[in-house]
């Protein structure tokens, strides 16, 4: 990223928390005014559903110029060629246009991404010397250099998720490459960790790493299921397909299955981060999920019953527990609204786009109101109910 | 953590933009020292009503035999009065305007109450057959008891389950009389039905804006209602294919997104907007499709479209003036 985007980067975080304590009724008009004359913000962005029509129709775009060339020629060169032709565009639209978060540069980057990678894995295949395992390597090998490449030049950050996946790939090619992830995911994670709360980067860079990191906990906890290990998930992607013996304990495997996801959960309570919360929340519907495949304990109308009653008293005495702390909150967590604006409006957006139906509705302590300092009580953040 | 915030906080309050006060609770969430788990316990809450939802269903499905249908209706019935009563003690009094929700669990002990009357009725009238051949006339009633139960709670999940209830009788009703006459599926009543109900949702919302009765309630039945309207006709387009009936079903989508995206652009409602336009879209690019046979131009048709489209959107982006 140029410097100047960096810049627009970090000024555009204050002025959407400037937003966010506007809805909170934390500041008023005028003073989210004045952040933003004291905070500019040089880049050309579009808001959420007029981002998503001109991805569409720039993918529609794409998707037609891909169409329109394979009438002329299908090799590998014009594949190559169209991907750098996209990437051109992004750059343009990036540097120049100073575009970001527009929709348009996220669809040609994407296929930049895409295109490039195909052509040059597309080259490798007529390559009679490589063997496919070193075909898929390589293949991984490119994805990730162009991934890496994308998330820092443009700062897009679901890059990271992309080069993680590819990053596995890649290791499900060596020998034992269960333990080899388990190993180098947990070095990774622990590295995207203090990447990620680098202030030196900029925050589309730090977003990078949270992607990366999510894919490299998801794909670690993949590893070490136990029915992911007793269906050898993992070796079927390698090339030459599974052989031998699994490479990691049984005993081990259902150990870590039941004790990553309060391990996620608690690093996610220790460190109040919403990222290791909500992928250790997964963990534990995957857990459930994997107990229920090897233990039947009761019907399965009995289970999800009662563990629906028991997650709603769960989330409920939570509630409670938190709100009974002294200034409602325990170690810095709370359940009052905070500034969780952004969070509420992408959930309205897959709920409408999934259902049609709205959130539920604006909670009285999410109103607007004065919110006091000093571990007092909150005021109110929290859903829009508008669209 | 968002150190640039946690920065500009201090500076904000140096400069005299903030107070100490008001800047402290954003300090601390910036730093990392705060957060808000209530989004959270809302997802778990949704999570757990859900699933109880689905072993409920289950439950009916499989123990039918077992347990005895009276026992399951009356469980059934006692559970939901169960949900339905704590609503009603807790509730705050009605009124045609919005209302906060007494509490955190509220709306979904709510919504899991309308869904188990709703399983109950439906279970009553699957093994007792109340209604005989008018069977689907009781997703009509259980719309309208949920209909009530929205206004009443002022809920608009509620309502959205009511509306979709009510376009389920629509679809089963039809499709039971289109099936029926001759032996063959007859998707055209159920089209129709879709898109009177889309017009019906749409005009209903309107009503309630106009009457200033839960006019928030509008939103709702506006987007399910273009959503019905427009699919309805886009479907008109694409099932009659290779028949001439499809040019009007086209044109009557081009014309209805037209007019829906201009609208909704004035408006500033962004999703009717695109909704709108990608109705537009997709019938001006079926005209083209039919017109047009070769592949090569058909790819230039999207790609030039597509681009200028772009180019329009991006041109008017400060008009429509969506928050960025």
């Amino acid at each position: 990223m140029k410097p100047g985007a960096v810049l627009a980067d970090r000024h555009r975080e204050v002025r959407l928390a400037a937003r966010d304590w506007r809805t909170a009724g934390l500041v008023d008009e005028a003073t989210v005014a004045e952040i933003d004359r004291r905070f500019p913000d040089d880049r050309a962005r579009a808001g959420l559903v007029l981002r998503l029509l001109l991805f569409v129709f720039a993918f529609i775009a794409g998707i037609a110029a891909v169409g329109l060339f394979s009438f002329i020629d299908r090799q590998w060169s014009v594949l190559l060629m169209m991907g750098l032709v996209f990437g051109a565009l992004t750059e343009l639209q990036t540097s120049f246009l100073r575009r970001c978060g527009g929709g348009t540069e996220e669809a040609t980057s994407l296929f930049a991404v895409a295109l490039t990678s195909g052509g040059l894995i597309w080259a490798l295949n007529h390559s009679r010397d490589m063997s496919s395992l070193a075909r898929v390597e390589v293949g991984a090998l490119i994805v990730i250099a162009l991934a890496v490449g994308a998330a820092w030049r443009w700062g897009m950050p679901a890059y990271g998720a992309v080069a993680c996946v590819a990053l596995f790939v890649f290791v499900a090619q060596l020998p034992a490459p269960r333990l080899v992830w388990v190993i180098v995911g947990a070095a990774l994670a622990a590295g995207c960790e203090v990447v990620r709360r680098k202030a030196a980067l900029a925050p589309s860079h730090r977003a990078a790493a949270g992607w990366f990191l999510v894919g490299t906990i998801a794909l670690g906890y993949c590893s070490v299921n136990v029915w992911g290990l007793d269906g050898r998930v993992i070796e079927h992607l390698a090339a030459d397909g599974p052989s031998g013996q699994p490479d990691f304990p049984r005993a081990l495997a259902i150990l870590l299955t039941a004790a990553l996801p309060p391990l996620g959960i608690a690093i996610g309570a220790w460190r109040r981060d919403r990222l290791w919360l909500w992928t250790g929340l997964a963990m534990v519907a995957a857990t459930a999920v994997t107990l229920r495949h090897y233990v039947h304990l009761a019907p399965l109308w009995v289970l999800l019953t009662g563990i629906g009653a028991a997650v709603v008293v769960i989330a409920l005495l939570l509630q409670r527990w938190l709100e009974a702390g002294a200034g409602h909150e325990r170690r810095g967590l709370t359940a009052q609204p905070l500034f969780e604006g952004r969070l509420e409006r992408s959930a309205e957006v897959i709920a409408t786009l999934a259902t049609i139906a709205p959130a539920a509705r604006t909670m009285p302590a999410e109103a607007p109101g004065p919110m006091k300092p000093g571990g007092g009580s909150f005021g109110g953040g929290g859903a829009s109910d508008t669209f | 953590m968002q150190p640039e915030v946690a920065q500009a906080v201090e500076r904000l309050v140096a400069e005299g933009v903030l107070s100490p006060e008001s800047a402290a609770v954003p300090l601390r969430s910036a730093r990392g020292e705060l957060l808000s788990v209530r989004f959270e316990l809302r997802t778990l809450l949704w999570l757990g009503v859900s699933l109880a939802v689905a072993g409920v269903a289950l439950l009916v499905k499989e123990n039918l035999d077992r347990i005895g249908p009276l026992a399951i209706a009356v469980a059934l019935g006692v559970a939901a009065a169960g949900c339905l009563a704590w609503v009603a003690r807790v509730a705050p009094p009605f009124s045609w305007d919005e209302r906060p929700s007494p509490n955190l669990a509220f709306d979904y002990i709510l919504l899991l109450g309308a869904t188990l009357v709703g399983a109950d009725l439906a279970f009553i009238e699957v093994r007792f057959t109340a209604l005989g051949a008018g069977w689907p006339w009781h997703l009509f009633f259980t719309s309208l008891l949920y209909a009530a139960l929205a206004l009443r709670f002022d809920s608009r999940v509620v309502l959205s389950l009511a509306l979709s209830t009510f376009a389920a009788w629509r679809g089963v009703a039809m499709g039971s009389l289109a099936s029926a006459p001759f032996g063959r599926w007859q998707p055209g009543l159920v089209r129709a039905n879709a898109i009177a109900c889309g017009a019906l949702f749409v005009l209903g919302g309107w009503l309630l804006v106009r009457l200033r009765r839960k006019a928030h309630f509008e939103p709702v039945a506006a987007h399910m209602g273009w959503l019905l309207v427009l699919g309805g006709l886009g479907s008109g387009m694409v099932d009659w294919r290779g028949h001439p009936q499809w040019a009007g079903w086209a044109a009557a989508l081009l014309v209805t997104g037209g007019v829906l995206a201009w609208g909704a652009a004035r408006a500033r409602r962004f999703w009717l907007f695109a909704m709108g336009v990608l109705g537009t879209y997709a019938a001006v690019s079926r005209f083209v499709v039919e017109a047009v046979p070769d592949g090569r131009m058909r790819s230039l048709w999207f790609l030039v479209t597509s681009v200028a489209l772009i180019v329009l959107l991006v041109a008017s982006q400060r008009r429509l003036a969506e928050e960025t």
